[in-house]
C-alpha cells in the first residue's frame, strides 16, 4: 500500500546541498512527522516526495514503485499546504471535485465522494462557498478534504496548522489525528512545532542542515536523544546540557565541582569530557543540604499548573527547572536544586549519545 | 478617526458620525490630488466629446460657422457604401485580430513565465516593437512582404509554397493588416505575464498534484485566475481594433486598395474630415463609433461577471 522509501536522497540548489543523503523507510499507515529548525530541509524533503522538487541523487519509492521521475499527480500523493492553496475561483465543492473530474470520474461518483468527504470533515455547509468567504480553519478543513477525496496512497502535510490561531491549531491537530485513525493512511507531516510533532507522530524524524539526526517514536526521541542537537531541539523548555568529566570509579564531576553517579559511565572512562543532559522536569527545588547546585533565579515563568524557573549558577551556567505551579520562587531568589538522574542522557565529546555499557 | 457619516447604521436614531479634522483634511487632499486629472479629463475628453456630438448635427467644413442639419449626417452615413464597406472590414479585423492577438500574447507570456535566465532581456525584446512608430513598423513589413523581392515570399517560395501578393491581392490584403497589427503585442504579453506571476505558487502546485496534464491546469486554473487581465486586454484590444488606422493607411492609402479590401472605418472618417473637409459627417461617424464601442464594451463587462474572477471576490 502506501509505504514510502527514500534511498540516498540528495538535493542541491546550485552548489548548495540542502538535503544531504536521506535514507528513510515509512511504513504503510504510519504517521511520520518531519521536525527541525527553519532551513533544515524538512519542507524540501516533503516536496521531493510530492514531486514538486526534483531529486538530484537517490530515489523515492511509494507503495513499492519508483516515483522519482514521475509527475506529482502520478505519484498517488495528496498534499495540504501551509497557505491552504485552494483554488480561489472555485467553490469548496469544486475544489474537492476538481482532481476527480480531471481524472475522468463519473459525475455521480464525484458527487458521492465529495459529499462523503465533506460529511467526514463536517464541511458540508461550506461546499457552496468560495475560499474568500471562509475562515482560516474552514479553509484548512476544505484543503484537507481536497486531499482526502482523492484517496491517495500518501498524505503530505506541509506545516498545515502554522497559519491558525492557538485554539484552532489544537482542534485541527486532534482532527488530523482522528483522520489518521479512521483512514489508516500513510501521512507525512512537516512542522517546526514540537507539540504537534510529539502529539501526532507515530515516529518523528528530526532533521538538521539537510541530514536526519534521529528517527524514533516521540518517547524515544524525547527520552533518548541520539545527539546533542536532538537533545537541545526536542523538548520545551530545552534539555539542560551540563559539561562534566568522568572521575575515578565512573562518577561524574560537574563543572562546579559536584560529583554524582552518572549513567553509562565506567571507571575506564576516567578523565573523559562529557555532557550530561537533564530535562527541566528532572530538576527540583530541594533544601540546601540535599542540593547538587544552587543559583539565582533570573526569570520565573508562572504558567498556572507549572512554573519554569531559569537559574544562573555562580560559575555562569544556566539551568532551566520545571517546577510545580505553586512554587514561590521569584526573580532574584536563591534556589537549591536536586537532580533526578532517571532518563539522564550522556553525550560524548563528539556530541553523540552514550548508551549504557 | 471618523471620516464618513453613514457607516453607523446600528439604529435609526443614531446621530451621524462626525467628520473629524483629519477626515476633512484627507478629503481636501484627495480632491486636490484628483483635480489635475479632472481638469485634463474635462478639457481633453468631455468637452471634445460633447463638441463632436454637436458637430455631428451640423454641416461644418472647418472654414465658416457650423450649420445645424439635424440627423442629415447620420442619414448620409446610412446610404454611404464606403461607410458600410469600411464598417464590415473593421468588424472583420476586430473579430479576427483581437482573439489571435490575445492567444499569441498569452502563449508568449506562458513561455516568458517559465524563463528564469535572461527574463528581463526577453521581456524587453518583446516590448520593443511597441515603442517603434506604427508607420515605421508598417513600412518595414511592406518591404518584407513585397511580392517578388520580399524576403517572406522568397522564403515561402523556397519552401515550395505559392505565396499571395500580400499587398495587392484583395483576399490577402486585409490579412496583411491583421498580421501587421499582431506584431507589437508587448503590452498584452506583459499584462498577461503580470497576471501569471500573481498566481500563488502553491495554488499552481496544487493543480500539478491534482492533474498531470498541463492543459488541464491552463484551462481550469491559470486562465480563470488571469481572467481580469484577459478582460483588460480584450476591452483595450477591441477599442484599439475599431480604431485601426495607421496600418490601413500605409497599406491601402485613403482608398483602401486593393478594391477597398483594406478600407477601414477610421480611414473613411479621416478622409471625410481632412480630404473632403466634411467635418460634420466625420463627427457623425465618430459618434456612431463611440456609441458602438461603448455598447460593445458594456456588453463585455456584463458578460464578464460570469467568467472573470477577481481576487477579493467571494461569490
Amino acid at each position: 500500500m502506501g509505504a514510502v522509501q527514500l534511498t540516498g536522497v540528495r538535493k542541491l540548489f546550485g552548489a548548495l546541498e540542502v538535503i544531504k543523503g536521506v535514507d528513510l523507510s515509512i511504513a504503510d499507515g504510519e504517521l511520520v512527522v518531519f521536525v527541525g529548525p527553519s532551513g533544515c530541509g524538512k519542507s524540501t524533503l516533503l516536496r521531493m516526495i510530492a514531486g514538486l522538487e526534483d531529486v538530484d541523487y537517490g530515489d523515492i519509492r511509494i507503495a513499492g514503485a519508483d516515483v522519482t521521475e514521475l509527475a506529482p499527480a502520478r505519484r498517488g500523493v495528496a498534499m495540504v499546504f501551509q497557505n491552504y492553496a485552494l483554488y480561489p475561483h472555485m467553490t469548496a465543492y469544486d475544489n474537492l471535485a476538481y482532481g476527480l473530474r480531471r481524472a475522468g470520474m463519473a459525475r455521480a461518483e464525484v458527487d458521492a465522494r465529495v459529499r462523503e468527504t465533506a460529511a467526514l470533515l463536517q464541511i458540508t455547509e461550506l461546499l457552496p462557498r468560495r475560499p474568500k468567504a471562509m475562515s482560516g480553519g474552514q479553509r484548512q478543513r476544505v484543503a484537507i478534504g481536497r486531499a482526502i477525496v482523492r484517496k491517495p496512497e500518501v498524505f503530505l502535510f506541509d506545516e498545515p496548522l502554522s497559519n491558525l490561531d492557538a485554539a484552532l491549531r489544537v482542534e485541527m491537530r486532534s482532527q488530523i489525528a482522528r483522520l489518521h485513525q479512521e483512514l489508516q493512511a500513510t501521512m507525512i507531516f512537516v512542522t517546526h512545532d514540537q507539540v504537534e510533532a510529539m502529539t501526532l507522530a507515530d515516529r518523528i524524524v528530526v532533521l538538521n542542515a539537510g541530514r536526519v539526526e534521529q528517527v524514533g517514536t516521540p518517547s524515544e526521541v524525547y527520552h533518548n536523544p541520539a545527539n546533542l542537537f536532538v537533545a537541545g531541539f526536542i523538548g520545551s523548555p530545552a534539555m539542560n546540557l551540563l559539561p562534566a568529566t568522568v572521575g575515578q570509579g565512573g562518577r561524574l564531576t560537574l563543572a562546579w565541582g559536584t560529583t554524582m553517579a552518572g549513567p553509562a559511565c565506567s571507571s575506564g572512562m576516567a578523565g573523559q569530557s562529557l555532557t550530561l543532559g537533564l530535562r527541566p522536569d528532572r530538576l527540583s527545588l530541594v533544601p540546601q543540604a540535599q542540593a547538587q547546585a544552587s543559583g539565582q533565579v533570573t526569570l520565573a515563568e508562572h504558567l498556572g499548573d507549572e512554573s519554569i524557573l531559569h537559574v544562573r549558577l555562580p560559575i555562569g551556567q544556566s539551568l532551566t527547572v520545571k517546577a510545580s505551579g505553586d512554587v514561590a520562587a521569584r526573580l532574584g531568589d536563591t534556589v537549591h536544586l536536586g537532580f533526578d538522574m532517571t532518563h539522564a542522557a550522556l553525550f560524548g565529546a563528539d556530541g553523540q549519545a552514550m548508551r549504557s555499557a | 478617526m471618523a471620516i464618513l457619516a453613514k457607516e453607523n447604521t446600528a439604529g435609526a436614531s443614531s446621530p451621524p458620525r462626525r467628520l473629524g479634522l483629519a477626515g476633512r483634511g484627507e478629503a481636501r487632499a484627495g480632491f486636490l490630488f484628483a483635480l489635475p486629472w479632472m481638469v485634463g479629463l474635462t478639457i481633453f475628453t468631455i468637452i471634445p466629446l460633447l463638441l463632436t456630438f454637436y458637430i455631428a448635427q451640423t454641416k461644418f467644413q472647418i472654414v465658416g460657422a457650423p450649420k445645424y442639419v439635424g440627423l442629415a449626417n447620420y442619414a448620409a452615413m446610412w446610404i454611404d457604401p464606403a461607410m458600410w464597406t469600411s464598417a464590415r472590414n473593421t468588424m472583420f479585423f476586430a473579430v479576427v485580430s483581437v482573439p489571435i492577438k490575445l492567444v499569441i500574447a498569452l502563449g508568449l507570456a506562458l513561455l516568458l513565465n517559465r524563463v528564469t535566465a535572461l527574463s528581463g532581456f526577453y521581456r524587453t525584446v518583446f516590448y520593443l516593437p511597441f515603442l517603434m512608430p506604427a508607420v515605421a513598423g508598417s513600412i518595414v513589413f511592406m518591404l518584407l512582404l513585397t511580392p517578388d523581392a520580399g524576403p517572406v515570399n522568397i522564403a515561402l517560395k523556397a519552401l515550395g509554397f505559392s505565396p499571395p501578393d500580400w499587398l495587392l491581392d484583395p483576399k490577402a490584403a486585409l490579412w496583411t493588416i491583421i498580421l501587421l497589427s499582431l506584431w507589437p503585442l508587448g503590452v498584452e504579453t506583459l499584462v498577461f505575464l503580470g497576471g501569471l506571476q500573481n498566481i500563488p505558487k502553491d495554488v499552481s502546485e496544487a493543480a500539478d498534484l491534482d492533474s498531470p496534464r498541463g492543459w488541464h491546469k491552463l484551462v481550469w486554473i491559470t486562465i480563470p485566475l488571469i481572467s481580469p487581465m484577459i478582460l483588460f486586454n480584450l476591452v483595450i484590444g477591441i477599442i484599439y481594433s475599431f480604431q485601426v488606422f495607421t496600418q490601413a493607411l500605409v497599406v491601402g492609402g485613403t482608398t483602401g486598395k486593393p478594391a477597398e479590401a483594406t478600407l477601414m472605418y477610421m480611414v473613411v472618417l479621416y478622409r471625410a474630415a481632412f480630404r473632403y473637409f466634411n467635418v460634420g459627417y466625420a463627427a457623425a461617424m465618430a459618434t456612431v463609433l463611440f456609441v458602438g464601442v461603448l455598447l460593445l464594451t458594456l456588453l463585455i463587462f456584463r458578460t464578464a461577471r460570469s467568467w472573470v474572477h477577481y481576487e477579493g471576490d467571494s461569490r
